[in-house]
């Protein structure tokens, strides 16, 4: 080996050299391994003692703590438990009853009353058929804030409800058949007039019992309420009457008598202030889902899976409703793991 | 080259003790938290909020059941088969599997990912509650074939590039309790009462998450909107994060 070639060799050694050293430099920088304040081992060993010591101190301190809070009487020894407060379930029970009670409607329709008859004086002057068509009544619901009691496994409520407004339209339809004796009294008449009226606002107290039941997905809250018949007032509205009346004015002259024998007015107003009694199919309220429950299906890598779920019985304290629920896994052979060491 | 670089008199199984303090730490500091809370009268949880608790053997049945979950992360292919899971203090989680050199399929380790459930939340699609795992640490073990030469440091970094990937691709532990975001009644439209078909919208969130004593406990605040006409969209909006 020439001269030349071992001073190349020995220059391309140094330049390995200082890379190798420099690399090293700038991995040790990187990683911070001769950084000042490194943490040691020893550094974390003591921090680990230190937080090992404070966590024991503070499990004992929770457990003793957990178990004294009210709340939690009545929860059942299930994997799945559901805790919906009474002050949540009373906030939404109330939303919804007055929420739902001003979307109801009751409606009349076609309700007809007939009279007939025959006007005498003297002889036979005729005969009337007065027909009252209440074509539609309308009156809208309202209900007042309900009272609900919770505890005993059971929940009553009160409430008023009351018939708040609507209107109606009914339809007077008259025809006097007169028997003309020489022209001297009252001619053949029709008349049809409509006439409209309002709904007398009226309350009615509601007392029951909330039933509630738990499914596998869900907690299911059913009214329990006694029938209720309400009654639906209307009140005539005095221009539909007067209008009606103004008619029949028309056609007094000679038929005046006849008129007052057979009280078209007075039959209209008897018909339409006597009411209406509709009973309410309290039977027929749906029961209501309180939004929050065990899901029976579970996503497993995009695929829904099926759950094995057992529902418990419901507890319901002065503080909550419990739902309590036993949920299996069976996918693969997850239970055959065993759990890490405490 | 790694191995000689990283090599340090003062390594001694950093990554497991850093590991242990950060799952110490969380946990303590939970607990902190919590026994601060009642200690000072505050309830667990809010009172007016739902409460859901689940079991840690059940939450560890569901994140069993998403495994193996396997991933590739650089040059490495990790598999996870197997999950532990603690509520106490904090809702920790353990993931246990292999890692694997993707062109060296002999360079092998055991890889034990520590981590808590995180980010409780209400999937608004399923109304469901599920979770995240955040991933604090990552160990690297019983390493095979010239893995086991490599330093504790370059180890420390290979498994700090493994958990920072891996972190975002973890399933999500789906948890079996379904919070509604709204209440509809139908339309009722023969016989003498009638009724529109309603929907009351419900704001539902997560409020607060507790791991005590075995179990989890998640809070759901639910907040009701407006009524409205099923056929009318809800005027409020239901929020499932927090």
């Amino acid at each position: 080996m020439t001269r030349a070639r071992i001073l190349v060799a020995t220059a391309v050694v140094m330049a390995l050299a200082v890379a190798v050293v420099a690399g090293i430099a700038l991995y040790r920088r990187t990683l911070g391994l001769d950084r000042r304040g490194r943490e040691t081992p020893e550094m974390i060993r003591q921090q680990i003692v230190a937080l090992d010591t404070e966590r024991t101190a503070l499990r004992a301190r929770l457990e003793d703590l957990v178990t004294r809070d009210p709340r939690l009487d009545g929860m059942p020894d299930t994997p799945v438990r559901v805790a919906v407060p009474t002050t949540l379930a009373r906030h939404l029970v109330q939303r919804v009853i007055a929420g739902v009670a001003d979307q109801v409607t009751l409606e009349l329709r076609n309700i007809r009353v007939r009279r007939t008859g025959t006007v005498r004086r003297v002889v036979t002057l005729g005969t009337y058929d007065l027909k009252v068509s209440v074509d539609r009544v309308v009156a809208r619901l309202r209900a007042g804030t309900p009272r609900l009691t919770f505890g005993s496994n059971r929940v009553a409520v009160a409430l008023p409800l009351t018939v708040a407004s609507g209107t109606g339209s009914a339809t007077v339809d008259f025809t006097w058949d007169g028997r003309t004796i020489g022209g001297a009294v009252c001619g053949d008449m029709h008349i049809t007039q409509p006439v409209t009226g309002s709904v007398v606002p009226r309350t009615y107290p509601l007392s029951g019992a909330l039933d509630l039941t738990a499914t596998d997905a869900s907690i299911l809250v059913r009214p329990r309420l006694p029938r209720l018949r309400v009654h639906v007032d209307v009140t005539p509205a005095p221009e539909s009457l007067a209008a009606a009346q103004k008619i029949l004015d028309d056609k007094r002259g000679l038929c005046g008598f006849v008129l007052d024998r057979v009280d078209v007015m007075g039959a209209v107003n008897r018909l339409i202030k006597r009411g209406f009694d509709v009973r309410v199919p309290t039977e027929k309220v749906k029961a209501m889902a309180l939004p929050v429950g065990v899901e029976p299906t579970l996503l497993v890598r995009g695929e829904p899976v099926a759950l094995g779920i057992r529902v418990g019985d419901l507890a319901i304290t002065e503080h909550a409703i419990w739902l309590g629920a036993h949920v299996t896994v069976a996918i693969g052979n997850v239970a055959s793991r065993a759990p890490m060491p405490r | 080259m790694l191995a000689i670089a990283g090599c340090d008199r003062a390594y001694d199984g950093g990554g497991d003790l850093r590991a242990q303090r950060v799952v110490l730490e969380r946990e303590v500091e939970g607990l902190r938290a919590m026994v601060g809370r009642l200690e000072r009268g505050e309830p667990m949880l809010p009172p007016n909020d739902v409460a859901v608790g689940v079991d840690e053997a059940l939450v560890r049945e569901l994140i069993v059941a998403q495994l193996p979950f396997a991933t590739d992360v650089d040059r490495f292919h990790v598999q996870l088969t197997g999950a532990d899971v603690q509520f106490r203090g904090s809702p920790t989680v353990q993931l246990q599997g292999r890692l694997q050199v993707r062109d060296q399929p002999d360079l092998t380790a055991a890889v034990t990912l520590f981590g808590a459930l995180d980010d409780v939340r209400i999937d608004h699609a399923s109304s469901t509650l599920e979770a995240a795992v955040a991933a604090d640490h990552l160990t690297i073990a019983e390493a095979t074939g010239f893995a086991q030469y490599l330093s504790g440091a370059t180890i420390d970094e290979v498994a700090r590039l493994v958990r920072l990937e891996i972190s975002t691709k973890l399933p999500t532990v789906r948890i079996p309790v379904k919070v509604q975001q709204a209440i509809a009644f139908p339309a009722v439209t023969d016989g003498p009462v009638r009724m529109n078909g309603a929907r009351m919208p419900l704001a539902v969130a997560v409020s607060q998450v507790v791991a005590a004593r075995g179990r989890l406990w998640v809070s759901v605040s639910v907040t009701p909107g407006a009524f409205a006409p099923l056929d009318r969209p809800p005027s409020t909006t239901a929020g499932g994060r927090r």
